[in-house]
């Protein structure tokens, strides 16, 4: 038994994707995941000087950012912390092996994420919510991706470790995946027995489904609504 | 049908921009639609090819030799300086076809006295209509001219500009939907009558 009440393969609620939530953005996705709240706005791809560019394929940029009200603990120094860059750096790797970046050469493609409100799991979240805002700026892409993270609490393998598993639990494994089953990202925090890792490799498998569909449905949805660009006239 | 990057077209005709192929099949790139045996693609970011009429804005100067013009796309353009018919300044807004490659932009036209637009590149194709029939009601209706460039620019100017801008948005807006140019023909037609 769970902490909160919750089966062991059992995901946290709500779970809520909208995407085409910010204007200025080219594409972008908002993420209600238990209690984390994660806004993601992608930018380009874009003209970028040329030092920065390579000739063969565009530059990838991955900025995650937690709020200073995000969570109990500080976050209220505005230059990124050792664990934003950490993040930013392993999301950009994950990122950059589905997204077509050889179609843009000279180009420049931002990501900004920020966390609202954070409780444990957020880098497999923005992970899932960049995907998304990805997909909705028209980038091309090989396929899509998911993000979760399971653990080890309790001498029991769980998935979507809330903040209270991942603080006190024994192991903390995020994992991103793309819908071929190809991993993309991969961290173990704690110590884990191959057989259990075997397992929760399984447990996290086993939600491909549930996150490609939640991804086509959210899509539909936004396919069919008409756009609003009435700010945008400046007489 | 909605297609997600990734999803394999079978027997579908597809622009070859958005889509790759792997082991002998083809898959979406971008998020799209199939309808009718075709894959038309929601959004996309504009990509300059040979050939394309485009607008954009002057945004630098390069060292006397070129202008540096914004498309609106993942690169910039270039104007040469050399023999160049029109006097232009950094802010101009010029239209000007992709001839030599890619980059260089040729047959430069100074667009002044309207504003400048940016709708979805994909949305472009719906704004000109069949052979230009869009374009011509909305020029006719409005009693303004309208530059149209592949890219996503559009430059209005003229007589009733808010009046064109308006039913410019209300053609990306409502781009899925069948019988848009008699839609776009009445509603100018009844704010005439309005007024």
């Amino acid at each position: 038994m769970r902490s909160d009440g919750r089966k062991v393969d059992e995901l946290r609620s709500p779970l809520k994707l909208r995407v085409g939530v910010l204007t200025e953005a080219t594409g972008s996705a908002y993420l209600e995941w238990g209690g984390n709240r994660i806004i993601v706005g992608v930018f380009g791809p874009k003209d970028a000087p040329p030092h920065f560019t390579r000739p063969d394929k565009a530059t990838l940029r991955v900025d995650y950012k937690m709020s200073t009200f995000s969570s109990k603990e500080e976050h209220g120094r505005s230059a990124p912390s050792r664990r934003s860059i950490e993040i930013s750096k392993v999301l950009r790797e994950a990122l950059s092996k589905i997204v077509m970046l050889e179609k843009y050469p000279q180009s420049q493609i931002d990501i900004h994420i920020l966390v609202l409100q954070a409780e444990g799991g957020t880098r497999v979240a923005s992970f899932y919510a960049a995907v998304a805002a990805l997909i909705a700026a028209g980038i091309p892409m090989r396929t899509r991706a998911f993000g979760i993270s399971a653990g080890k609490v309790n001498d029991e393998i769980v998935l979507d470790l809330s903040k209270e598993e991942d603080n006190l639990g024994q192991a903390d494994i995020p994992v991103c995946m793309d819908m071929d089953g190809n991993v993309l990202l991969f961290q173990l925090d704690g110590k884990v027995k191959p057989e259990e890792l075997k397992k929760a490799f399984e447990l996290i498998e086993g939600k491909k489904e549930f996150f490609d569909k939640m991804l086509r449905e959210e899509f539909e949805k936004f396919y069919s609504q008409e756009i609003s660009h009435e700010f945008r006239v400046k007489e | 049908m909605i297609v997600l990057p990734g999803d394999e077209l079978v027997n579908v005709r597809a622009p070859r921009q958005y889509t790759y192929l792997k082991d002998g099949k083809t898959y979406a790139a971008v998020l799209g639609i199939v309808e009718n045996g075709t894959f038309t693609p929601y959004e996309f970011v504009y990509t300059p090819k040979l050939g394309d009429v485009v607008v954009g804005r002057v945004i630098a100067e390069k060292k006397r030799v070129a202008y540096i013009v914004d498309l609106g796309a993942y690169k910039t353009a270039v104007i040469m300086t050399r023999g160049l018919p029109v006097k232009i300044k950094i802010g101009d807004v010029v239209m000007g076809k992709l001839e030599q490659s890619d980059e260089i932009l040729s047959n430069i036209r100074v667009l002044r006295g309207g504003a400048l637009i940016k709708i979805n590149p994909s949305k472009i194709a719906r704004v000109i209509g069949t052979n230009g029939s869009m374009v011509k009601i909305i020029k006719e209706k409005t009693e303004t001219s309208v530059y149209v460039g592949y890219n996503g620019y559009i430059y209005v100017a003229g007589k009733n500009v808010s009046k064109a801008i308006k039913a410019i948005y209300t053609i990306e807006r409502r781009a899925h939907i069948r019988g848009l140019t008699d839609f776009i023909s009445d509603m100018l037609e009844g704010e005439k009558n309005e007024e």
